[in-house]
C-alpha cells in the first residue's frame, strides 16, 4: 500500500494514494516492526536510487508510522486470525494489529477484505478494493 | 524512582507507564539501573510540526528521480516474502 502510494508508476498508485489520504494527517499508520525493512528492501530490489531510499527511510522511521514489535500475544492473535479466516501470515499480522489498536485496516486486496468481513466484522476496512 | 518506591507502588507505576508511555527510570542507591518502558508505545496524534515535516518530505519525494516502467507493488513485496 505505502509503496504504491509513493510510486506514480505503480499500477494501483491512485487507489493507494486515495486510501492513504483517507487517514487524517495527524493520525499514525500502525505497522508491524518489519514494515520499514520490507519497504526499503522492495524499493532497493526495484533498483531505485539512493536519494529515494534515503528519503523513504526518513519517512518510515518518523512518527507517522507507529511500528509495533511482534510480541507473543500479537503472534498468537495473528495465528488465530490466519487459521479462522484462511489468511496469509503477513496479512494476518496486519489484521491482528488493526484489531488490537482498533484502527482501520488499509488494504485493497479483495480476498483479504472478503475474508475479514466474513470472519472478523469488528475490523474496520477502508473503502477501496481491487483484485 | 527509587527501587523501594517502585516495590511499594508497582501496580500504579505499570498503569502509568502503560497509559502515558513515559518511561520510569528505577534507581538503586541513587544510581539509574533499569528503565521501565511500555512494551508498545501508546498511539498518539502527530503534532502540527510533525504533520508539516511529513507533508514536506512526501512532497519532496515526488521530485526524486525514479526507475522507469510500471510495476505491481503487491508482486514486488510478495517476491520479497518468498
Amino acid at each position: 500500500m505505502y509503496i504504491s502510494s509513493i510510486s506514480p508508476l505503480e499500477v494501483h498508485h491512485e487507489q493507494a494514494l486515495q486510501l492513504m489520504r483517507s487517514v487524517p494527517e495527524d493520525q499514525p499508520f500502525v505497522v508491524p516492526s518489519w514494515f520499514r525493512l520490507e519497504v526499503v528492501s522492495a524499493l532497493a530490489r526495484r533498483g531505485e536510487l539512493k536519494e529515494l531510499l534515503n528519503t523513504v527511510k526518513v519517512l518510515v522511521h518518523g512518527p507517522r508510522f507507529h511500528a509495533v514489535p511482534l510480541s507473543e500475544a500479537l503472534l498468537e492473535d495473528a495465528q488465530e486470525i490466519a487459521e479462522v479466516a484462511g489468511l496469509r501470515a503477513y496479512d494476518a499480522v496486519y489484521v491482528a494489529l488493526a484489531r488490537e489498536t482498533k484502527t482501520r485496516l488499509l488494504t485493497f486486496d479483495r480476498e483479504v477484505r472478503t475474508r475479514i468481513s466474513r470472519h472478523f466484522p469488528e475490523v474496520s476496512l477502508g473503502e477501496s478494493e481491487t483484485a | 524512582m527509587p527501587l523501594s518506591k517502585v516495590k511499594a507502588t508497582l501496580s500504579e507505576v505499570v498503569r502509568t507507564v502503560s497509559k502515558t508511555g513515559a518511561p520510569v527510570v528505577i534507581t538503586v542507591d541513587g544510581q539509574p539501573v533499569v528503565k521501565l518502558v511500555p512494551a508498545t508505545p501508546p498511539l498518539r496524534q502527530l503534532s502540527s510540526a510533525e504533520v508539516a515535516a511529513y507533508r514536506a518530505l512526501t512532497h519532496a519525494l515526488v521530485r526524486v528521480p525514479r526507475q522507469v516502467g510500471s510495476f505491481d507493488a503487491v508482486a514486488l513485496v510478495g517476491e520479497g516474502r518468498r
